[in-house]
């Protein structure tokens, strides 16, 4: 089979096993596997989004779910064992939403702060701002 | 059954449209098809077509920016494989997968027939788009 | 393919996997393929409540394409046989 599938051998022991799939963007989604190819595209079938903040934790059921290879970072086989004994508090989606919110304003609110701290030491990140000081570098010309 | 195979399965499958938001608590079968890619903005509309890059052909499309805060109206979109992050499809599909596959099944044989079919799917399939 | 084989000659020992989004994952290496995608058993996360979604996972496979580095043990290399294949790649 790994001579066809070289590079995903070892998920497709995980065929049809519920796992938790961490995408690059943070999010994470659980789901049952059900098929994967040789690009590591993975296809999750009865999924949900689940949100941690905090210790609480929310989930939101899509379906099926088609995840270009590339945007994972980890599949994880979830543990029923384990599972268990994490004490996370489940809440419902608005909540957990909301709570999402206010914890992404917060990170918003910090990461400007950061980045005009750096900008008071002459380093730009964004190209946007670098675009904006150019222009206005140019107008004090 | 391969990932990409799936969506083949899904693209001119009269899908629910109704649902005009990403929201995310929706019923999962109200939405019709939707993309996010890497960028985060979200395409949510009717796959016409799609090919083994994972190009996609989209129809009557809605496109919400990163944050949700915008949305635009798109008749007609094509999307580069290689941009996308996910893509989330309604649960019948599966069903639809079984039964192609049983199809297939029966139809064994007739390999000349299903090759042709493959070549040019969308020239054909694409104004059979029904609304619900 | 160097990297592979090494990886291959350290199935079944303890690695500490360092992602780039900054989670550490200890582990006993499972399985590794020509990608560097591992496979790991019975894993901890380091700072587990900054990652509470790993709570619950016990094994789990990770993507070649986002690791910054893999600890190993010392006992674990044999260095001169690491450096000889070197030597023998480089020359192929």
């Amino acid at each position: 089979m790994s001579q066809y599938l070289p590079g995903t051998a070892s998920l497709l022991e995980d065929l049809d096993k519920k796992l938790m799939v961490l995408l690059r963007d943070g999010r994470t989604l659980i789901g049952y596997l059900r098929s994967i190819d040789q690009f590591a595209n993975l296809v999750l079938h009865q999924a949900i989004e689940r949100i941690h903040v905090g210790n609480k934790y929310g989930d939101i059921p899509i379906g099926i779910f088609v995840i270009r290879g590339e945007n994972v970072v980890l599949c994880g086989e979830i543990d029923s064992e384990k599972e268990e004994r994490v004490d996370l508090k489940r809440v419902d989606i608005d909540e957990i939403l909301a709570e999402q919110k206010v914890e992404l304003e917060a990170k918003r609110e910090k990461e400007k702060l950061r980045l005009k701290a750096m900008q008071n030491y002459g380093l730009f990140f964004n190209a946007d701002v670098l675009y904006l000081n150019k222009v206005k570098f140019k107008q004090i010309l | 059954m391969l990932p990409l195979t799936l969506l083949r399965t899904a693209q001119n499958h009269p899908m629910v449209s109704g649902s005009h938001s990403s929201d995310a608590s929706l019923n999962s079968a109200l939405i019709s098809k939707l993309v996010e890619l890497k960028n985060g903005e979200t395409f949510n509309g009717h796959l016409v077509s799609c090919d083994n890059w994972m190009n996609i052909h989209l129809r009557e499309v809605i496109c919400t920016s990163r944050d949700g805060d915008k949305f635009v109206r798109i008749n007609e979109c094509y999307i580069r494989g290689s941009t996308i992050k996910y893509l989330r499809i309604p649960d019948e599909v599966i069903d639809l997968v079984k039964e192609e596959h049983n199809r297939k099944e029966s139809k064994r044989p007739q390999v000349k027939e299903r090759k042709f079919n493959k070549a040019m799917p969308n020239k054909f399939s694409a104004p059979k788009k029904k609304k619900m | 393919m160097l990297f592979y084989s090494f990886f291959k000659s350290l199935v079944g020992k303890d690695v500490v996997v360092e992602l780039k989004n900054d989670l550490s994952i200890c582990g006993t290496l499972h399985s590794v393929d020509q990608y560097l995608n591992f496979k790991l058993v019975d894993i901890t996360v380091m700072d587990g409540h900054k990652f509470p979604y790993m709570l619950s996972v016990k094994n789990c496979f990770i993507r070649g394409s986002v690791v910054r580095y893999v600890q190993l043990s010392v006992d674990d290399i044999d260095v001169t046989l690491l450096q000889d294949a070197t030597r023998k790649e480089a020359s192929k």
